[in-house]
């Protein structure tokens, strides 16, 4: 092997390395590991019958470190709810699931990006900070109305007990 | 005498077999109609999301982007390849005997069989699925089928190919192999091993379910062994190129090639880290565990070194050829490359596009980082500037000698413009198309998506504008394309040449150094490789059968 | 006979093609500025990453 050559294997890897390791530190201590992972089952044709999803919306929390529980049922082509309301300041957990065929649930302009399919519940936990109107859009093809399907994420200010 | 050993391996004067050009050929027309039809649907796709064109006749959008994902990533991929293997074998290791090269012919008439029962398929609105056809969006069984033949059909071909370099190999045992024929053999195994996953998915799942003979599917795993298959699939695609950038292109400039051991060991590592990847599609899928995303992202990362290392020898060639020729500085190297030969262009501009389609490539396999750019249209970017440039390009080059070689004709001065003019409107087409793509995604703008204004919302505002300049680079690359195809026609026509044009095979500057043994030692590979699966995929596809997923019903909502 | 002439010229050729000797300083700054590059674009998304969360 050329000198050079060496040396560019050396760094290449080593950048790829150190990319790694961002990536493991982020994911464990900051808690950021890929949206949806895990599994959480859910029946796809008695979503409506699960008290969570019966009717689908911001809901407080009464369990674990967050304040609300947000839940979403993503189908052909519609979000429920159609618009929701977020405290700013507050964490939440989503739920995301669907009681037909893959959908991408995406909030515009946050990191919230990840698939919902029927069978299981896709969750992901964020706080929201600053106040504002997010759209929310399917990202994955759900079939010719796919473009109808949005909704509105809207973090507006006061009225949080959570700082 | 039928297998290649010395020096005709080299020689300018060698040939691809007059019988195995005939089915190359076959295999090459398939390429130049796919492309017609797959680049107008493309064309169309950019203008309905610029806003200011309908589709007329009915057409569907979806239906449209259906056609032009089967008939580009798969339809055309598949002949090229098959066709440019066979050639690479019959020019390196040999002529074909007569069951290797039936084989070769099955396999196209099965491959064209599955491709036309798709094509009617989605022609009659009956499979507007996509070309990954995501379940439970269910299309109809014949489409299911119809892709089956096309990939039994690439086993059928891949099977002659694999032949042949075996019986090199028994017929000249200890030697060698040509680097060529190696490299197909390195191609064909990784195929094999990783269209299992797809073809269990579609025999196993997809065909029952759409019968009606089981009522559900299950999703995750359905999902997963397309993805088992789906990023092999990339560098099945890739790999030809990477033969064509490391043992022609240094003949072309009439020099040696940079390292033929090194060429070897990087085709291994991409044999090995091809496939226990395919969880990076599926960093946001839920049914999966973190661990598992986080294993196959490492993965992940270990199939870019390769590609570390082939970047380093194509500039060494480069840099050691502009020296030859009296360059003294830094970086005039540059200038004396052979700037007319559409040959080199044509490859030199698909190797600038991967720099940043590799970089892309990084950022989207790392693990929640994905989150920014997952199914938005900078993954559409991404994927136009490496299978979209770099193959698609290094794939007309070889197309431009192959064709006139195969037909016993030469490239000639129309010709090779043409190929100059196909390199330059290409680069400008696809550069616009693809910036506007990865900027447009990073704002959020989703891939998949026919012209929406999302309820008046101003995030979409800023994405149709965009859109209008993905609009104006497709219809560059329609332009482009139709030059593709006039130059095929010329190369196929006109009058028959002497001086045939030569399928340019290369040297190694460590041509006579002993080859590194363990890298034809195919059970030791195939045993690693199988590995690396078992490792990856062992504990999340278990977890798909014991986790009590509920199946899903199909539907069909286009 | 004209294949071992070939491998014996191949034989003198090999050591002015020796990998040590040749000089791909132009080499070494393309693959830096590729490194400089994917340390550049990582970084970016990183960060744009970072700042949504």
């Amino acid at each position: 092997m050329h000198k050079y050559e060496k040396i560019w294997i050396s760094l290449g890897t080593a950048s790829l390395a150190i990319f790694l390791i961002i990536l493991g530190i982020s994911a464990v201590h900051g808690g950021h590991t890929p949206a949806a992972s895990g599994i959480e089952t859910i029946h796809p044709e008695h979503i409506r019958e699960d008290a969570r999803f019966s009717e689908p919306g911001l809901k407080k929390a009464t369990e674990g470190d967050y304040d609300y529980d947000l839940y979403f049922i993503a189908s052909a082509f519609m979000y429920e709810p159609g618009e929701v309301e977020i405290p700013a300041g507050s964490t939440v957990k989503i739920h995301v699931t669907s009681p037909d065929v893959v959908h991408g649930f995406q909030v515009v302009g946050t990191n919230i990006n990840m698939m919902a399919e029927p069978g299981l519940i896709s969750t992901y936990e964020m706080t929201f900070d600053d106040p504002g109107e997010h759209l929310i859009v399917c990202n994955e093809y759900c079939g010719v109305g796919h473009t109808d399907m949005t909704s509105t994420l809207k973090v507006v200010d006061g009225g949080t007990d959570h700082d | 005498m039928t297998n290649y050993t010395g020096s005709e391996i080299f020689s300018s004067k060698t040939r691809v077999n007059p019988k195995d050009g005939k089915l190359v050929l076959a295999n090459m027309f398939w390429v130049a109609f796919a492309l017609l039809i797959g680049g107008t649907a493309g064309l169309l796709q950019t203008l309905v999301r610029s806003g200011h064109f309908e589709l007329p006749f009915g057409i569907g959008y979806y239906q449209l982007l259906t056609l032009h994902g089967v008939i580009l990533a798969l339809v055309m991929t598949f002949f090229f390849i098959m066709g440019f293997q066979i050639a690479a074998l019959s020019r390196t290791a040999g002529v074909f005997n007569n069951k290797e090269r039936t084989l070769g012919w099955i396999g196209f008439w099965v491959m064209t069989v599955g491709t036309l029962m798709s094509a009617a398929m989605i022609a009659m609105n009956e499979a507007s699925v996509l070309y990954t056809f995501y379940a439970p969006l269910q299309a109809h069984v014949l489409h299911y089928i119809g892709l089956t033949l096309v990939i039994v059909g690439t086993w059928v071909s891949v099977a002659g190919q694999l032949m042949r370099y075996f019986r090199w190999r028994k017929e000249n045992k200890g030697h060698k192999t040509p680097l060529l024929s190696y490299m197909t053999a390195i191609n064909n195994v990784m195929w094999i091993v990783c269209t299992i996953g797809v073809a269990t998915t579609v025999i196993f799942q997809f065909i029952p379910w759409s019968l009606g003979w089981v009522e559900t599917i299950n999703i995750t795993l359905s999902r997963t062994l397309f993805w088992y298959f789906g990023h092999p699939l990339v560098y099945f695609w890739l790999l030809p190129a990477y033969m064509i950038w490391y043992a022609v292109i240094p003949k072309v400039l009439g020099t040696k090639g940079f390292s033929d051991n090194l060429a070897r060991v990087s085709f291994v590592l991409f044999l090995f880290f091809s496939i226990p990847v395919g969880i990076h599609h599926q960093l946001v899928d839920p049914g999966i565990d973190a661990f598992w995303k986080g294993l196959q992202v490492v993965l992940t990362f270990m199939v870019i070194i390769p590609s570390l290392m082939t970047a380093f020898s194509m500039f060494a060639v480069f840099e050691t050829y502009g020296r030859k020729q009296g360059a003294k500085g830094l970086l005039d190297w540059f200038k004396k490359l052979p700037w007319t030969d559409a040959r080199f262009v044509l490859v030199f501009i698909g190797m600038l596009f991967f720099i940043p389609g590799g970089l892309g490539g990084i950022i989207n396999a790392s693990g929640q980082m994905n989150q920014v750019v997952h199914n938005t249209i900078w993954i559409v970017g991404h994927f136009h500037i490496t299978v979209g440039a770099p193959v698609i390009l290094t794939y007309f080059a070889a197309m431009l000698f192959l064709l006139p070689h195969i037909t016993g004709r030469k490239i000639d001065k129309i010709a090779n413009r043409l190929g100059l003019f196909l390199a330059y409107t290409w680069a400008l087409g696809m550069g616009i198309m693809s910036l506007a793509m990865h900027w447009a995604g990073l704002r959020g703008a989703p891939r998949r998506s026919t012209y929406s204004e999302y309820g008046g919302a101003e995030v979409a505002t800023e994405w149709i504008t965009y859109q209008v300049m993905q609009a104006v680079g497709g219809s560059f690359l329609f332009i482009a394309i139709i030059i593709a195809i006039l130059m095929f026609l010329k190369l196929i026509t006109g009058p028959k040449a002497d001086d045939i044009e030569e399928f340019p095979v290369a040297m190694f500057m460590d041509q006579d150094a002993p080859v590194v043994k363990w890298v034809e030692n195919w059970r030791l590979l195939i045993i690693i490789t199988i590995f690396l699966i078992l490792i990856a995929y062992t504990v999340p596809i278990t977890q798909m059968f014991t986790e009590e997923i509920p199946g899903a019903k199909g539907f069909k909502l286009w | 006979m004209a294949e071992e002439q070939d491998r014996k010229k191949e034989e003198e050729k090999h050591d002015e093609d020796d990998h040590h000797k040749l000089d791909l300083r132009g080499t070494f700054m393309m693959v830096m500025a590729i490194g400089g590059l994917m340390l550049l674009s990582w970084f970016a998304v990183f960060i744009l990453f970072m700042e949504r969360m």
